[in-house]
């Protein structure tokens, strides 16, 4: 008659739950019984934690095992309890002692001799464990250098069972962790690779500063998808924490290749068949897997050829885009699902893509097409769009400057906006609301009389909001306290910039 | 005391003639037409013009002082300017012979150039609440839009117009029946002051002279021929403003109307100026505006508005940088106009503010 208890995590959304594993031995016929709703992948934890004590040369005990689940109500899966589920009978039956699993949590898959494989979980879990209060977390070895980032916690590994055991009961070292994996090639393309288009550089340049959302139109071929490939290496460094949501989430969704961390924002450039599911993510089961609105958090969705893009696809950008936020609500699953990425879009001038002023006799779309085709980015979605240029075909061969030179302008505009926003819950330019920008962050009086011309001018001025953040990174980059007349009038220039589409 | 001599100068002239009879007097003008003003004056002086007021004339010639009146000009700070002087008001030749002979002017702006691109608002004294709104917002978003506003000075829509103007900083032109110095109403008077601070007030009469009832209606002549649009935002049956409007339609300037209630009196007046075709009606400001860059002669337009010669250096590089004929990309004017591409951009948006270019989006062009 006994009872143990350890600690394990599973995958709920793109975050892990700690789960109470409870196993209890028992007289009866022998089996095993598993409650609180596990699925076919965590059911079959049992038969691997048998084979694998076995081939450890640890017993399996003769008689009733049950194996509670807690919290029972939520749905379970992944292969990430078996070795919480393993260690628990190991505690039941005395084969490790129970104040070895006190405050520690433990997450691996079983291979059948007994050694420990990586999850996909594993970060979020080490996550959740520090959250939680515990002290330690087991976690595979091949998972270790992305969980030792986690602070508060005692991150450790072990190749197999009887090494947890010999580990946490006598003290042997942990794990060798291969320092190799360390090593992750992070390299984002250099925008010394894109020749001319001023225009474009400059505008993708002060949308790194504020993280402005950006529309680019174009013939193919001139270069949209190259630069837009160009703007995670001129973004400011992820910081630490952003680090381990990104590659937590990578992690869970099966994109993270290698064994280190996301230092870089990540960039996601779904192809234009993708469906709806595939932008915010599925419900299988039980299972979450992100799409690629929470793939791109913290980093770069990149839409080539938008028109092309369902419309529904386009329309589901809204909620993301508004509140960095998507609220999934299926059968099994309802949650949130983190979404905060800088949006870039880049879109032919019309269906062919000839209808450029240099190729513009060779178009042979017709007027309804174009209109058709320009009406695809919904006036809604266009409107959440603070800078829309238009590139040129003219092939200039001047070579721009490298991505290092811009990215340090960008980082020192950034500092100079964090400066200002010290004590507000924003970061970037792009984020101030509407009332702090009448009350607070209002342009100098230049740019002020400039705006007021315009809206004499033209009687109106749609998004006038729109054109003072972007003054707001103009400025930041040209480190003026507030924008001037200039910075605004620059800013006027990119929102207009883009032709008839998105208008 | 010496008899007074008539003024050998045309300016003398007709500040004396000013002096001796009504505003735009018929036999008089008629006169003007054939003859210089010391003819003129001549003429009257001998009954010769108009029998029954000969000694009327004489009597106020021989008590006038050519150099007593101008000493009194300049102790008040008016000035004045008379028929064919430079500077005078081009468009008042339209009013052919019942073109005012002299003009007094008190204040701080430039008459001339005021009424270069200027709007008459115009109505009733009796106004409504909803009058009163129109008058004073409208005077306010046309003022911000750049023309002048120019109406009279009597209480209701007049001074209502002034004040929205006056309450976006913007200066107005006052055109009053009486003497500028001699204005009326008085209860405007804090008004008056505050036209004089920025814009003006301007009178076809002599500065001390009161306004009589015959003279308010030739000054709506005067009114409708400085502007290039009258709008009439209240009138009732049988209003001035609809003599106003009258001048203004004969003239060939636009008059609008702004429609009201039919169960207002006050709107009836416009409703009638409308029906007959005198008026057109408009909606908002916006259509205002509409009407207003019709209603501007090419000249004018391009006097008051675009000169690419007082650009700034870098707006005048950029500006060069694009063909007469053709248009321009901007990556082709960055490389031509050697300036970064952020000074070319803003610099785009002045001259696009300017209308000195325009743009699909992707084409630069002169406009």
């Amino acid at each position: 008659m006994s009872l143990a208890c350890s600690f394990g995590a599973v995958v709920n959304g793109v975050e892990s739950q700690i789960v109470v594993v409870e196993v209890d031995h028992s007289r009866g016929l022998p089996g095993v019984g598993m409650v609180g709703l596990p699925d076919a992948s965590v059911s079959e934890a049992k038969h691997r934690a048998r084979t694998a004590i076995g081939n450890q040369r640890l017993s399996w005990p003769k008689g009733r095992i049950t194996i509670s689940l807690s919290p029972a109500e939520v749905r379970k899966h992944g292969a990430g309890l078996d070795l919480a589920i393993a260690v628990g009978v190991l505690g039941a039956t005395g084969q490790i002692s129970l104040s070895a699993m006190e405050r520690t949590v433990f997450v691996g898959e079983l291979g059948l001799d007994g050694s420990i494989r990586p999850i996909p979980g594993a970060l979020s879990a080490t996550i959740a464990a520090a959250k939680a209060g515990f002290d330690r977390v087991v976690v595979p070895r091949e998972n270790n250098v992305q969980c030792s980032v986690v602070t508060d916690i005692h991150v450790l590994s072990f190749n197999d069972l009887n090494h947890v055991i010999d580990g946490l009961d006598r003290g042997v070292p942990s794990a060798e962790v291969d320092l190799f994996q360390k090593v992750t090639p992070l390299i984002a393309p250099d925008l010394a690779d894109v020749l001319g288009q001023f225009q474009a550089r400059w505008a993708l340049e002060i949308a790194a500063v504020g993280r402005h959302n950006m529309l680019m139109v174009g013939a193919p071929g001139v270069g949209k998808t190259l630069l837009a490939e160009r703007l995670p290496g001129i973004l400011p460094k992820l910081t630490p924490h952003q680090s381990l949501e990104s590659t937590s989430i990578h992690l869970i969704a099966g994109t993270l290749v290698g064994a280190g961390s996301i230092l870089l924002p990540p960039f996601e450039a779904p192809h234009h068949s993708s469906s709806v599911s595939a932008f915010v993510g599925s419900v299988h089961g039980n299972r979450v897997s992100p799409g690629a609105f929470t793939r791109a958090h913290h980093g770069v969705l990149f839409l080539d050829e938008a028109p092309e893009f369902p419309r529904n696809a386009l329309e589901a950008l809204r909620q993301p885009l508004e509140s960095g936020k998507i609220a999934l609500n299926r059968s099994h699953w309802s949650g949130v699902l983190p979404a905060e990425f800088q949006l870039i879009m880049a879109a032919n001038p019309c269906p062919c893509g000839n209808n450029s002023p240099e190729t513009k006799s060779e178009c042979k779309c017709s007027s309804v097409a174009k209109r058709n085709y320009a009406q695809r980015i919904s006036g809604p979605l266009a409107d959440r769009l603070d800078l829309k240029i238009s590139m040129s075909s003219i092939q200039s061969l001047e070579v721009g400057e490298p991505s290092a030179i811009v990215a340090s302008r960008v980082e020192e505009a950034r500092l100079r906006a964090q400066h200002r926003f010290k004590g507000e819950c924003w970061q970037v330019n792009s984020e101030i609301p509407p009332s702090a920008l009448r009350d607070t962050y209002v342009p100098s009086l230049a740019g002020q009389e400039l705006l007021d011309e315009l809206q004499q001018e033209t009687g109106r001025l749609r998004g006038v909001h729109r054109i003072l953040r972007v003054a707001w990174s103009i400025a930041d980059l040209g480190g003026h306290d507030r924008p001037s007349r200039d910075d605004v009038s620059t800013a006027i220039h990119l929102r207009e910039q883009a032709g008839p589409i998105a208008a | 005391m010496k008899p007074n001599e008539i003024p050998a100068c045309d300016r003398d002239a007709f500040f004396t003639l000013s002096h001796l009879c009504e505003p735009a007097d018929g036999a008089v003008s008629e006169a003007l037409a054939a003859a210089p003003p010391q003819k003129v004056i001549e003429r009257l002086l001998v009954g010769d013009l108009k029998k029954n007021s000969r000694t009327f004339v004489a009597d106020r010639f021989a008590k006038f002082s050519l150099e007593r009146e101008l000493d009194f000009c300049e102790s008040i700070n008016a000035q004045f300017i008379t028929r064919g002087e430079i500077g005078w008001p081009r468009q008042l030749a339209d009013l052919d012979e019942t073109e005012p002979w002299t003009i007094w002017s008190l204040g701080s702006a430039d008459f001339r150039l005021a009424c270069l691109r200027s709007i008459a608002i115009v109505g009733t004294r009796d106004l409504t609440p909803y009058g009163r709104g129109i008058a004073r917002e409208w005077a306010g978003e046309i003022a911000r839009k750049g023309p002048t506003v120019l109406s009279g000075g009597a209480i209701g829509i007049d001074i209502s117009a002034h004040k929205g103007a006056l309450s976006v900083q913007k200066p107005t032109v006052c055109v009053l029946a009486g003497g500028v110095h001699a204005r009326y109403p008085s209860s405007n008077e804090h008004v008056f002051s505050e036209i004089m601070d920025s814009g003006i007030l301007i009178s076809e009469s002599p500065p001390r002279e009161s306004p009589r009832r015959q003279r308010f209606l030739t000054r709506n002549r005067l009114i409708a021929a400085l502007t290039q649009i009258t709008l009439v935002v209240e009138a009732s049956r049988r209003s001035g403003s609809a003599s106003t409007a009258g001048h203004a339609h004969a003239l060939g300037r636009t008059v609008l109307g702004v429609p009201g209630s039919v169960h207002s009196a006050q709107s009836e007046g416009v409703h009638n100026l409308i029906a007959a075709g005198t008026a057109i009606l408009v909606n908002s400001v916006d259509d205002v505006m509409r009407h207003f860059s019709l209603a501007m002669p090419d000249e004018q337009r391009a006097e008051a508005n675009n000169d690419w010669r007082s650009l700034p250096q870098r707006e005048l590089d950029v500006w060069e940088s694009i063909p007469c004929r053709g248009g321009i990309q901007v990556e082709e004017i960055v490389s031509k106009a050697q300036w970064h591409i952020s000074d070319v951009m803003a610099s785009l948006t002045e001259l696009t503010l300017r209308g000195l270019v325009t743009s699909d989006g992707i084409i630069w062009k002169r406009t």
